[in-house]
């Protein structure tokens, strides 16, 4: 067993030498510490230390890689947390993944999601076969399924470009359960004026003992027309999603819904109403925007199920211009007014339903530079202050030789709660990288109130 | 400083769309001594609910906060969501809303909650050493007595720390409903245990009527 663990060491540091041995590499290296000062007493100091990170990055002749190696939360141990290597040989790619999200597929809908695969390990070959297509291949392992992915993009004829994806995954016979997926997409460019594209999947689940490939409802279809006439251009689609369609690696945001995104010169309209289609069309609502140089507007009708069934009281409407200037301190402002529905008696603000008014703008002085923002609505936000309240925000960075600051500010006043927040940074540059030391949590809308916590970052490049 | 000059005489109020987030007099909780909590019964017609887009996907969530107005100091919940979903799946007419004001802290969810998240799955996801089940075997909460249960049986020693989350559902969604054992948010930072004992069994409690999280770890013979 100590012979075995020695000669795999040896290998592995003998591999290591080899490949560093002899290409010539460049890289980083970012190392991030991070303490957290405790809320109870009795808290281990050792522990306040949440977060190590080092992330080595690396690209030579031939090959590129990356690892992270993180302090593990559980037993405090360092260890490699993710990587990624690719070997280029010719016209074929080949990387290795390790707990990584990068399974994904280019066709018009983006059908496989490296954010629904998740993350895995295993091989992809990339192949570019020049006159024969391109070709990836996935050969990876999902929380214990073996997953398949194959996307050949045929060579372009004629104008018209071709791909087909195919996918399964499988487990074993106490999961007899698998899923397969196969697409072919399309882009005919021969007429500048009018360009269909389209796609059509078909993806299901089946039980390997019954293999009935029961395919019925379970297809999806895209396809629309494009096309440019001198100044004028158009974009028109149409999603339509079969029941039975399974989304288990597909983007969450596939939907149905008709498109029609039309331009001329500097003004553009896109309107997007999004249904469900069935023997009853239900109409959810239509989404239009309208887009005049640094003008936008934006109105959203809400349909309960049909065009008559139109709700008011959940439509919405925005206004939105923004402008650079040449004057004095401020560069650049915007102005934003937001309202859902209309109110039957406008007089007391209190019990408007939603709305907002957002002002937002850049600065520059004495060598200092940042932007502001003012936010007064109900709600304040629809992702981080769910309330009544008016948000006062403030940053501002300044480089001086090899030092650069920033620091940054946020009050939130509501009816009678107070959300204060700062975070501050100063980094230094060296001659081959730098180093961050920061007080706080620079993600506001994370973190409402201020955070105690203090680290550094330091990032060498060789 | 207030808000248009808003003032609340001491009390505890709540705040949801039905008032505009702004409450009066009539949305007051009140004290239930066999609970030992305030608590308020709102009609769940009167909810309305703000579409989330959750990167494209639609979530509709009705958000409320409580606030508790005292001289010594606002202590003021953060928003907390009640899931559409969840409501009209269950035909839920009336909605009950509590506040432990001994437990809340101010901008956090913590001892506020509602009788709406016991009706649906939540999931205790973590990385406790071995696998991390942040994504598949997460513990599914089983209900006892108006209490969530998870139990994680492993030998720990005191001292282990470990990161975990709530998950509203098996696959997170919707993120806005995700509880950290502070607030419900799509980005909030693990929340962290660390054990007191040597335990080869912790079991996790959430309840969830005042979104309250505590641990007991098993004596080990």
């Amino acid at each position: 067993m100590k012979a075995k663990k020695l000669l795999l060491i040896s290998l592995i540091v003998f591999s290591v030498t080899l490949f560093f041995g002899s290409v010539d590499l460049g890289g980083s290296v970012e190392f991030n510490l991070n303490f957290e000062f405790p809320e109870e007493e009795d808290s281990n100091f050792y522990s306040n230390f949440n977060k190590a990170d080092l992330y080595f990055k690396f690209f030579g002749d031939g090959l590129r890689g990356e690892f992270n190696l993180n302090k593990d939360s559980y037993d405090n141990k360092l260890r490699v947390s993710s990587s990624e290597f690719t070997f280029n040989l010719n016209n074929v790619d080949l990387t290795t993944y390790w707990n990584r999200k990068s399974v994904s597929t280019d066709d018009w809908l983006k059908i496989v999601n490296n954010e629904k695969v998740g993350e895995i390990n295993g091989i992809k070959v990339y192949s570019d076969l020049d006159k024969f297509g391109k070709l990836n291949f996935y050969a990876v392992d999902k929380n214990g399924y073996f997953f398949n992915l194959l996307h050949y993009r045929l060579p372009e004829f004629a104008k018209i470009n071709t791909s087909i994806l195919y996918l399964k995954d499988y487990k074993n016979m106490r999961t007899p359960k698998y899923n397969e997926l196969m697409g072919f997409d399309f882009d005919i460019g021969i007429f500048e004026a009018i360009k269909p594209y389209g796609e059509v999947v078909f993806s299901y689940q089946q039980d390997i003992r019954e293999a009935s490939y029961n395919i019925d409802n379970n297809y999806l279809l895209f396809g629309g027309v494009r096309g440019k006439v001198g100044d004028f251009s158009y974009n028109f689609n149409t999603t339509y999603i079969a029941d039975k369609f399974y989304k288990g690696y597909s983007p969450d945001s596939l939907e149905e819904n008709i498109f029609l995104d039309t331009s001329y010169k500097n003004v553009r309209l896109t309107n997007k109403l999004e249904l469900n289609f069935g023997e009853d069309n239900y109409i959810d609502r239509l989404r239009t925007n309208l887009y005049i140089n640094n003008f936008e507007l934006y109105v959203s009708p809400d349909f309960e199920g049909s065009f008559s069934d139109f709700n008011l009281d959940g439509s919405e409407m925005s206004v939105t211009y923004s402008h650079n200037l040449s004057i004095p301190f401020f560069t650049w402002y915007k102005i934003s007014l937001y309202k859902q529905g209309w109110e039957d008696d406008w007089t007391d603000i209190k019990h408007y339903k939603p709305f907002r008014i957002y002002l937002e703008g850049n600065y520059k002085a004495l060598g200092f530079s940042g932007n502001m923002k003012y936010i007064f609505g109900n709600p304040v936000s629809d992702e981080f202050f769910q309330a009544f309240g008016e948000l006062y925000y403030i940053d501002v960075s300044r480089n001086f030789n090899k030092f650069s600051v920033m620091g940054k500010l946020q009050y939130i006043q509501g009816i009678v709660e107070k959300r204060f927040t700062a975070y501050a940074e100063v980094g230094y540059n060296l001659p081959n990288g730098n180093i961050k030391f920061y007080v706080g949590d620079g993600d506001f809308e994370k973190t409402l109130q201020f955070e105690r916590q203090i680290g550094v970052t330091t990032t060498f490049y060789f | 400083m207030n808000l248009l000059g808003i003032t609340l005489d001491p009390g505890i109020y709540l705040g949801y769309s039905k008032n505009n987030n702004v409450p009066d007099i009539e949305d007051q909780l009140t004290y239930d001594e066999s609970l030992g909590l305030y608590k308020i019964t709102i009609n769940a017609s009167d909810l309305t609910y703000s579409e989330i887009d959750e990167e494209g996907t639609k979530y509709y969530l009705s958000y409320y906060k409580i606030f508790h107005v005292k001289d010594d100091g606002n202590v003021v919940s953060s928003s907390i969501p009640i899931w559409k979903d969840i409501v009209e799946a269950n035909n839920i007419e009336t909605i009950t809303i509590y506040a432990d004001t001994k437990k809340m802290k101010d901008g956090k969810a913590v001892g506020v909650g509602d009788d709406t998240k016991l009706l649906q799955d939540w999931y205790f996801a973590g990385d406790w050493g071995g696998k991390p089940t942040w994504e598949e075997d997460a513990v599914k909460f089983q209900e006892e007595d108006g209490i969530l249960i998870a139990k994680v049986q492993k030998d720990f020693n005191a001292g282990d720390t470990f990161e975990y989350k709530i998950k509203p559902s098996d696959n997170w969604r919707p993120w806005s409903m995700i509880f950290n054992a502070e607030i419900y948010s799509r980005d909030s930072s693990n929340a962290v245990y660390t054990l007191k004992s040597d335990t080869d069994e912790l079991t996790v409690h959430f309840d969830p009527k005042i979104s309250f999280v505590w641990f007991v770890e098993s004596e080990v013979n």
